[in-house]
């Protein structure tokens, strides 16, 4: 299976039959792809002699510490399994997406942090938030000279999310290789959103997974062998091929009986299930290289028209909130005592006749609000 | 005529009659601020007032902690009721009445059982607020999740 060729699955299943058959393997959209064609998807630049064998020594522990799917000794107090698709019945995870051929995987898996943690941090489920991995990749990235050929890093990805935020899908959508000519357009600092700082959590198991259960998702890079391509479900650890490249994906839980990290693609729906997958924890660095998060993610638009569904207030200076449909809690702003009270009455007065208000929330902040 | 019209009318001319008495503490329990009046305990007459035009809504309440920022998730998402400072006796009330004066910061809210509350005076704008708040809950029958400080006044207040 080297070469140009396309993977051959009855390999690996043969591969995976001598293991004991860990994991599923099946034709699929990417098993039909050249070797070249492949290397596209794949845009982690890999470690130098010196890193890898740091990296090796990080997976080996873990891997010596979890083998058995046993739970990590200092993290007791952590439940088993967490899965951000059902946190008490609510998804908070956006859309899977397909990166397509360039090797943008980073900003799909940074976009995935932003999106995940912009839901979960609030508890909001149902926010409606698809950012624009273009901006980030083609705009921010282009500016330090990344490309579909070189690659990205999670760290200064989510670094310009944090310094300027990034605008939504539908004012740059994405096509690989920005095929589709898209370029940032004027006004839009108004809608983004921003990251409110970065979290290094490489190589912190136990860390992971507490963001996982607090925040929301982190990004994990791992070494891509030719067998992961074929990934259809069980838990993925390597059987066969050859090392074909680095890649980005994001880590949206966890299950200690199956000793594996939940991890949400970019190839597609038609990669592993439903373009999610399980990776044995330890396998690839997938939790020892570049596991980055965002300590929260707010953002600046236009509720559009939504209800208002509480309200609530202390007695301390302009602190009248409302929750908003599909936004959360956002807090009335106003310069003066005078304008907050004024927003904060006519929130309350839609919200007593049931209407639509349309709000402008500036990092959960309503600026400027209409009550119809 | 709508009846809540009629239902203000009555009112308006049950507090002129007892602003005509100087405002004393009634039964439930009262807290004053440095001089400013209280209102007075609700008539049988005024009970009737009341009991004409709260409407029936979900009673799904306890009390929250205090804080800057809320925590709550409102019950119509599945949000839970926050039990960790519950506060016994105050759960689950409508706010039945309403009553401020001309003095600063010197709101009130009658809860059905526990009686009258006075509202934040931390702030100008919170007491606003507060009021404002309150008389969204007393509109629509809504029973507030309330946290009261150790002198009884309402310092947090959710309406959904």
């Amino acid at each position: 299976m080297a070469g140009q060729e396309r993977i051959d699955v009855g390999a690996v299943r043969a591969a995976l039959e001598q293991k004991q058959h860990p994991w599923v393997a099946e034709e699929n959209h990417l098993t039909r792809l050249t070797s070249k064609e492949r290397g596209r998807r794949l845009g982690v630049p890999l470690p130098d002699k010196a890193h890898r064998a740091t990296l090796e020594q990080r997976a080996a522990a873990v891997r010596e510490t979890v083998r058995g799917a046993r739970p990590l000794a200092d993290v007791a107090a952590l439940p088993a399994s967490f899965d951000l698709r059902n946190v008490s019945g609510q998804n908070y995870v956006s859309g899977i997406r397909d990166q397509g051929a360039c090797g943008s995987c980073v900003a799909f898996a940074s976009v995935a942090v932003m999106e995940g943690t912009a839901r979960y941090g609030p508890r909001v489920p149902s926010m409606d938030i698809d950012l624009s991995e273009a901006h980030l990749y083609y705009g921010y990235g282009s500016t330090v000279g990344v490309t579909c050929d070189t690659g990205w890093m999670p760290l200064p990805a989510l670094t310009f999310c944090t310094t300027g935020g990034i605008t939504f899908e539908a004012e740059w959508p994405y096509s690989a290789g920005n095929s589709n000519g898209g370029s940032l357009p004027a006004g839009w600092s108004q809608h983004r959103a921003k990251a409110t700082g970065t979290q290094d959590l490489t190589n912190k198991v136990d860390q992971i997974k507490a963001h996982l259960l607090a925040t929301g998702p982190v990004t994990g890079c791992l070494i891509v062998y030719t067998d992961f391509f074929s990934y259809r479900s069980g838990v993925y650890e390597q059987a066969s091929g050859r090392e074909e490249g680095g890649h980005c994906l994001a880590i949206i839980g966890y299950d200690d009986a199956q000793g594996a990290w939940i991890v949400k693609n970019s190839w597609g729906t038609g990669w592993g299930m439903n373009g999610y997958g399980l990776i044995r924890y330890g396998e690839c660095y997938v939790d020892t290289w570049s596991n980055i998060a965002v300590t929260g993610a707010t953002v600046r638009r236009w509720t559009d028209a939504k209800k208002v569904l509480g309200g609530y207030c202390t007695g301390h200076d302009r602190n009248g909130w409302v929750y908003v449909q599909d936004n959360g809690w956002l807090h009335v702003g106003g310069t003066s005592g005078t304008a907050h009270v004024a927003m904060f009455d006519d929130l309350l007065t839609a919200k007593e006749k049931s209407a639509y208000v349309n709000a402008y929330s500036d990092d959960g902040l309503i600026t400027q609000t209409y009550a119809y | 005529m709508p009846s809540s019209t009629k239902t203000r009318t009555s009112r308006a001319r049950t507090s002129k009659t007892s602003a005509s008495a100087a405002p004393a503490p009634g039964k439930a329990e009262i807290c004053t601020a440095a001089g400013a009046p209280a209102p007075h305990d609700l008539s049988e007459q005024e009970q009737d007032l009341v009991q004409d035009t709260v409407t029936d809504q979900v009673d799904t309440v306890a009390l929250d902690g205090s804080g800057p920022a809320p925590t709550m998730t409102p019950p119509q998402l599945g949000g839970a009721a926050s039990a960790t400072s519950a506060r016994a006796g105050l759960s689950g009330q409508k706010v039945v009445a309403l009553w401020a004066e001309q003095s600063n910061r010197n709101a009130w809210a009658h809860l059905q059982t526990a009686g009258w509350k006075k509202l934040s005076t931390l702030t100008d704008t919170g007491s606003t607020t507060m009021t404002l708040l309150a008389a969204h809950a007393r509109a629509t029958g809504s029973a507030p999740d309330l946290a009261v400080d150790s002198a009884g006044v309402i310092g947090t207040m959710y309406v959904w």
